[in-house]
């Protein structure tokens, strides 16, 4: 069969001792920044981007990818010990997973939610490796106004998660786009307010508007306030669950899974939202909801086990259409363009290799860390007992080399510093910082999109509503820009839903 | 600082940006080689969107209760403020004695005054500012091939 031919190719690939030398780094490195408060994995995975200069595109991706999976499982680690998430996609697994640890369960909860990320970690790759075929040659079809509109939809969906004021996040996508358009006219080659300087001429690097906007403007942020954080040193205990634990979760892995792949996979939501929707669908279908947020271990499992399977989910737009689906992934996206490589449909086609590669090297990761995470939770306890202060000019030095090395220029430092600054303001400002950067990466590839469409159809806009996969996105971009405020007129008396604020995902 | 207060300078200040990115780009060609929507069109409509979202934070702010504080404003924080100030400042310092100075010196520098600040001890401050410097060199100059700015050092390497 096909896919048995695919696997072993893939297998082949990242059994290789470089590649899986080279998962085994990722990983590490993913778990130290995911414990790490103050970095997430948009932030880990741009630093360490350099250092895969020079280095074949696989294992290139095989490590970045290691780094997107570990930050799962270790932003788990911080959640529970002390309340405080090592990133965003793990504010749910603090809720329950603090209050396990006060109660002494803190060794149930760190191993429950471990065997939950496997879970949902392993079970989202073969779920991308069934689906991403058929969809890759779904999108073969796909023409300039396709995906013109398909990216138009992650970001109308990125922006309508981000936080309450729909103009805030609008405005931030577009501002994204239009500092997208310094540069180089993608068509017509002319310059565009690049003040005649040469280094602008490519445009505005995302790895150093990414660093900026999210390492330093998190690190400005977080000195404004208290340099103390709380250490728990408490027992941890047992690191397995107990038989009843186990029963009690035995469909939240099912239902947890499902729901993080699916949410994962849209456009526009990451593991963030993917681990709120898997616990607030776990609360709802428990018999005693009450005990959620008192230390349910159900909460812990959902949360973790969805925010690994958004990984698998996430990766499906950006392997088979080269659409990414959140923050973290427009910079893998990013990095591949880096690489020479373009993803979408054609590079499963083109590149079989990478593709069943990188994923069956994802599966190897999950095991690493499983079999990692467990033994080395007493290192990572010792790492966070570093005094943030000594952490803080460190990661300034990381971010700005990797601004330097990776844009290759001097300008890049500056550019750092000024989403820097822009990134501080505009956490201050309550305006959410993901559909900036995602605009800033898809900008031009959907002005480029939309130029050949206009192409196409000698300057008409009806092409758009001429073709029937590009009208039915239309569709969803208006649904998903309107439903929220039908749900609040409609539903007055009823909570509101209240979806977290998706910074980083 | 009211959350009315805060979202009207926001506002504005976007529609500050819309209007500065929009002027700037009527000056580009509006049509080249008989393309439908030339250099121009791009910044023009996402100028235009901008500042429609830009409008709509101020016209919204103005039917926030008045009483609404911005979360996240510490009353009097003059001390977050400065600190704020001198770390952004080593920054900038940083950006602009790179290429002069060179890296090591420069890097171990921003090290040790920024350790300096935080009131990290001195034998943790002089041992990671070192080992942080030559690490970083080791890994980035002599294992990935970067080039580094070596500055006033560059008669040594």
């Amino acid at each position: 069969m096909e896919m048995i031919q695919n696997v072993a190719l893939g297998f082949g690939v990242a059994l290789q001792p470089m590649n899986l030398l080279y998962c085994f780094i990722g990983v590490l490195a993913g778990t130290l920044i995911g414990v790490l408060p103050g970095i997430g994995p948009v932030t880990g995975v741009a630093i360490l981007i350099p250092i895969t200069f020079g280095m074949d595109p696989i294992t290139a991706t095989i490590m970045l990818a290691g780094i997107y999976c570990g930050a799962m499982y270790g932003g788990s680690t911080t959640s529970i010990l002390i309340n405080v998430p090592g990133e965003s996609a793990s504010v749910m697994t603090a809720i329950d997973g603090y209050q396990m640890a006060k109660q002494g369960r803190a060794g149930a909860a760190l191993g429950m939610s471990a065997i939950g990320s496997f879970v949902g970690g392993t079970l989202s790759v073969i779920g991308l490796m069934f689906i991403a075929p058929p969809i890759a040659r779904l999108a073969l079809s796909f023409g300039p106004p396709e995906y013109f509109a398909l990216m138009l939809l992650g970001l109308a969906t990125l922006t309508r998660l981000a936080g309450k004021s729909l103009y805030k996040g609008l405005g931030m996508g577009f501002l994204g786009m239009l500092i997208g358009t310094v540069g180089l006219d993608p068509v017509a080659g002319v310059q565009r307010f690049t003040f005649g300087r040469a280094d602008l001429l490519d445009g505005i690097g995302f790895v150093s508007a990414a660093m900026g906007l999210f390492a330093l403007g998190e690190i400005l942020i977080n000195i404004e306030g208290s340099l103390i954080k709380r250490i728990f040193s408490a027992q941890i205990g047992s690191l397995l669950p107990t038989k009843s634990d186990w029963l009690a979760c035995k469909w939240t892995f099912v239902r947890s899974t499902v729901i993080g792949f699916l949410i994962g996979s849209l456009p526009g939501a990451g593991a963030t939202v993917s681990a709120f929707m898997a616990y607030a669908a776990e609360k709802k279908a428990s018999r005693t909801p009450e005990r959620f947020g008192q230390g349910a271990i159900e909460g812990v499992c959902a949360a973790e086990t969805a925010n690994n399977a958004a990984t698998g989910g996430a990766l499906v737009p950006l392997l088979t259409l080269g659409i990414p689906s959140s923050a973290t992934v427009a910079i893998l996206m990013g990095a591949l363009m880096m690489y020479g490589l373009r993803p979408g449909p054609l590079l499963l086609a083109e590149r079989p290799d990478f593709f069943w590669g990188v994923v069956t090297s994802m599966y190897i990761g999950n095991v690493m860390l499983l079999i990692l995470n467990l033994p080395l939770i007493g290192v990572w306890i010792k790492i966070l007992k570093v005094p943030y202060p000594v952490l803080i000019p460190i990661i300034l030095l990381f971010i700005s080399l990797g601004a330097y090395t990776v844009g290759g220029s001097y300008i890049d430092l500056w550019i750092m510093f000024a989403f820097g600054i822009l990134g501080y303001l505009m956490r201050k400002f309550d305006y959410p910082a993901a559909p900036l950067l995602l605009a800033l990466v898809l900008g031009p590839i959907m002005e480029k999109n939309l130029k050949l469409s206009l192409k196409m159809s000698q300057g008409s806009l009806a092409i758009f509503f001429e073709r029937p996969i590009t009208l039915i996105l239309i569709a969803l971009i208006v649904v998903s820009l309107v439903w929220p405020l039908l749900v609040s007129r409609f539903s007055k008396g009823k909570r509101a839903l209240d979806l977290p604020v998706v910074d980083e995902i | 600082m009211t959350e009315r207060t805060a979202d009207t300078i926001s506002g504005l200040f976007l529609i500050a940006v819309a209007l500065a990115f929009g002027i700037a780009a009527q000056r580009l060609p509006t049509a080249f080689a008989n393309e439908f929507a030339g250099p121009s069109f791009m910044p023009t409509m996402l100028a235009l969107a901008l500042g429609v979202c830009g409008a709509g934070i101020v016209i919204k702010a103005r039917f926030l209760p008045k009483a609404n504080r911005m979360p996240g404003w510490f009353a009097a924080d003059r001390e977050g403020a400065v600190r704020i100030a001198v770390v952004a400042a080593a920054t900038a310092a940083y950006n602009l004695l790179l290429e002069p100075l060179g890296y090591l010196i420069v890097t171990f520098a921003f090290l040790v005054f920024l350790l300096r600040y935080l009131k990290v001890s001195w034998r943790v401050n002089l041992a990671v500012s070192l080992v942080a410097s030559v690490g970083t060199y080791a890994l980035f100059v002599v294992w990935l091939k970067v080039v580094l700015p070596m500055g006033l050092l560059e008669i040594y390497f």
